[in-house]
C-alpha cells in the first residue's frame, strides 16, 4: 500500500470516530503547525485551536464519502491550517509578515466555505438542543443519537410505557425542529 | 395528534418497520398529498441533521481526549524560552496590555482605598463552612456501620474516632495532589474518600492559613493515579458567568449551580470571588467550575448574609509554584486541559465526580 492509500485510510478512520487515527494524525502533523503559528504571531493555545478546527474540516471531508486526497496529507493539513490562521489573524487585526512561507500549499477555499456552513449547522443544532431543556434534550439524544430502544428509554425516564415516551419524544422533536428551522431559514 | 401520527409513519417508513401493505399505502399517500410529502422530506432531512450532529459531537469529544493525551505525552508542549529572549518576546507581545493594565491598576487602587475606608465599619466576619461536627458525633458509630467502604475505613481510622473537621477537596494532578481549604484541616490525620466510598490516607504538603488554601497528597498504596483529569484550571471569569460546584455537605456528593456575582470577595477582598450558589457546611474546599467544566475557584466561606465566596484559581497556581520550590514536590504538574468542554452537564459531572473527594481530618 502506498502512502496516499494509507492516508486515505486514516481519513476514513476519522469518519468512524477512530481515536487511533486521530492520534496518528496529531503525532505526525501537530508540531509543524504549532511551529508555523508560533512563528506567525500566535500562541500554543491558538495552535491547538487551529489544529482542532483543521481536524474537523478533515472529518467533514471524511463523512462526505467522496473525498480522496490528491496531495500528501501533511500538505493538505498545512494548507487548511494556514488558511484558517490567516483568517484568524485578519479578524484579530494582527498581522504577520512571514505567512507566505516556502512550504507548498494547495487551494482549500472551497473546503473552508463548506466548513463554515457546516459549523453553522452544528452550532444551530447545539443552540436549539440547549434551548429545549430537560428531559427533552436527553430524550432526543437517547433515541436519535444513542439509538436506544423506546422501551429502554421509557424505563430510564420513568414513563409508564413505551407509547407515552414516544408521544413525548415527538412533542420534543417538534419543538426542536421549530427552533432549528427558525434560525436555519434566517441564517442560511 | 395528527401530526404525531404522520411523523411516526415517516419514521417507521425510514427505519423499515412497516409491513408491505403499509409501505404501499404510505407511498400512495405521499404521492397524492403534497403536504405530507413535503413534511416527509423535511422530517427526513431533520433526522439526518440530528444524527450528523450527534456523530460530530462524539468526534469533537474524541478530539479533546486525544489532545489531552498528546499534552500528557509531550507531543503538544509549550516551547521553552530562556533568558533575555523571553523578556523581549513577552514585552513586545504584551506592551499595550501592560500600559493599559498599569492604568487600570492605578484607578483600582484609588477606588479600593476609598471603598475600604467606607466599608470598614461593618465587622461581621464570615462563618467558615466546615462541617458541623456535633451532628456527626452522635451518629458516627451507627453511620460507620452503614457506609460503603466500611472495611477500608476500619483499616485506616479507628472507627470510634470523630473527625475534628471536614470538607471537600479536588485533584489538580492525577498523581494524587488535592486542593482544599486550610480551615478544613484542623487535625493531623487526613482521610480522603472518593465517590465510591474508598478511603485514602493523605498528608498535608502545605497549608496557607492566611489565604485558606492547602495542598494534600494522597499517599496510600490503594490509590491508583489518574492518567489525565477531565478539567483544566482557568483564571479568566466574567460577571454573571454560570458556574457549578460539587462537594460533600453530607456523605454523598452534592451538585449545585449558580453564577458569579462579584469579582471580589468579602468586603472587596481581591483574593476571592463572590458567587451565588447553594452551599452548605462541608462544601468548603470544593471546586467551582465554569460552564466548560474548568476550575475557576475554591469554594471557601459564607458570610452571615448568605453570600458565598470562592478563592480565585490564580492562588492555586501560586500555591503550587511555591510548593514546587521544594524539590520533593518539583514533579507536580497542574492539570491544564479540559476534555469535557463539549459534553452536556450530566456527562461533565460524571467525569468530575471521580476527582472530588470528601476530606476528614482526625486528631
Amino acid at each position: 500500500m502506498n502512502t496516499l492509500e494509507q492516508e486515505n485510510l486514516l481519513i476514513n478512520g476519522l469518519a468512524n470516530n477512530n481515536k487511533q487515527a486521530i492520534e496518528t494524525i496529531y503525532k505526525d502533523n501537530y508540531s509543524v503547525i504549532q511551529g508555523f503559528i508560533l512563528n506567525n504571531n500566535g500562541s500554543v493555545d491558538e495552535a491547538r485551536d487551529i489544529f482542532q478546527e483543521a481536524m474537523i474540516v478533515l472529518y467533514e471531508k471524511a463523512i462526505s464519502g467522496n473525498f480522496e486526497l490528491t496531495c500528501q496529507l501533511r500538505t493538505y493539513i498545512f494548507s487548511v491550517c494556514r488558511r484558517l490562521w490567516l483568517k484568524r489573524l485578519q479578524q484579530l487585526n494582527r498581522f504577520s509578515h512571514h505567512t507566505d512561507s516556502v512550504a507548498e500549499t494547495v487551494a482549500v477555499e472551497e473546503e473552508l466555505e463548506a466548513h463554515e456552513k457546516h459549523n453553522n449547522d452544528f452550532t444551530l443544532m447545539e443552540t436549539a438542543m440547549g434551548k429545549i431543556g430537560e428531559p427533552c434534550k436527553s430524550l432526543l439524544d437517547a433515541y436519535y443519537i444513542q439509538k436506544k430502544h423506546m422501551q429502554e428509554i421509557a424505563a430510564q425516564f420513568g414513563y409508564t410505557n413505551a407509547d407515552n415516551a414516544k408521544t413525548q419524544k415527538y412533542k420534543c422533536l417538534m419543538r426542536l425542529k421549530k427552533l432549528f428551522f427558525a434560525q436555519y431559514k434566517n441564517g442560511n | 395528534m395528527d401530526d404525531i401520527l404522520i411523523l411516526d409513519a415517516i419514521e417507521r417508513y425510514r427505519n423499515g418497520e412497516m409491513s408491505a401493505d403499509e409501505v404501499t399505502f404510505f407511498e400512495e399517500l405521499r404521492k397524492n398529498n403534497p403536504e405530507i410529502d413535503q413534511l416527509a422530506v423535511e422530517h427526513n432531512f431533520f433526522i439526518a441533521e440530528i444524527e450528523k450532529y450527534g456523530a460530530e459531537k462524539s468526534y469533537r469529544h474524541s478530539l479533546q481526549e486525544v489532545e489531552a493525551k498528546m499534552i500528557d505525552e509531550g507531543v503538544i508542549s509549550k516551547p521553552v524560552l530562556t533568558g533575555k529572549a523571553k523578556v523581549a518576546y513577552m514585552w513586545s507581545k504584551y506592551k499595550r496590555v501592560a500600559t493599559l493594565a498599569a492604568g487600570i491598576a492605578g484607578i483600582v487602587s484609588v477606588l479600593t482605598v476609598g471603598l475600604t475606608s467606607i466599608f470598614n465599619k461593618n465587622t461581621n466576619s464570615p462563618e467558615k463552612l466546615s462541617r458541623e461536627i456535633e451532628a456527626l458525633k452522635t451518629n458516627t458509630e451507627k453511620e460507620f456501620k452503614k457506609v460503603k467502604g466500611e472495611i477500608a475505613r476500619i483499616d485506616k481510622v479507628d472507627p470510634k474516632a470523630t473527625p475534628k473537621s471536614g470538607g471537600t477537596g479536588f485533584l489538580i494532578d492525577g498523581k494524587g495532589y488535592l486542593i482544599t481549604n486550610a480551615h478544613v484541616l484542623k487535625g493531623k490525620t487526613i482521610i480522603a474518600t472518593n465517590a465510591n466510598g474508598e478511603n485514602f490516607i493523605a498528608k498535608i504538603c502545605t497549608k496557607d492559613i492566611e489565604r485558606d488554601i492547602a495542598v494534600l497528597k494522597i499517599e496510600d498504596k490503594d490509590f491508583k493515579p489518574y492518567g489525565t483529569l477531565p478539567y483544566g484550571i482557568n483564571k479568566t471569569v466574567n460577571l454573571a458567568a454560570p458556574i457549578f460546584t460539587m462537594g460533600y455537605p453530607k456523605d454523598e456528593i452534592v451538585y449545585g449551580e449558580g453564577y458569579l456575582s462579584s469579582e471580589t470577595g468579602y468586603k472587596s477582598d481581591t483574593l476571592s470571588y463572590q458567587i451565588a450558589i447553594a452551599a452548605d457546611h462541608g462544601n468548603s474546599g470544593g471546586p467551582v467550575l465554569n460552564k466548560n467544566g474548568d476550575i475557576i475557584g475554591i469554594l471557601t466561606d459564607k458570610s452571615n448574609g448568605g453570600a458565598v465566596f470562592a478563592i480565585k484559581s490564580l492562588y492555586i497556581y501560586n500555591a503550587i509554584d511555591n510548593l514546587k520550590k521544594d524539590s520533593a514536590y518539583s514533579n507536580i504538574k497542574l492539570t491544564t486541559v479540559n476534555s469535557i468542554k463539549n459534553l452536556n452537564r450530566e456527562e461533565q459531572v460524571k467525569k468530575v465526580n471521580s476527582c472530588v473527594f470528601l476530606i476528614k481530618s482526625y486528631e
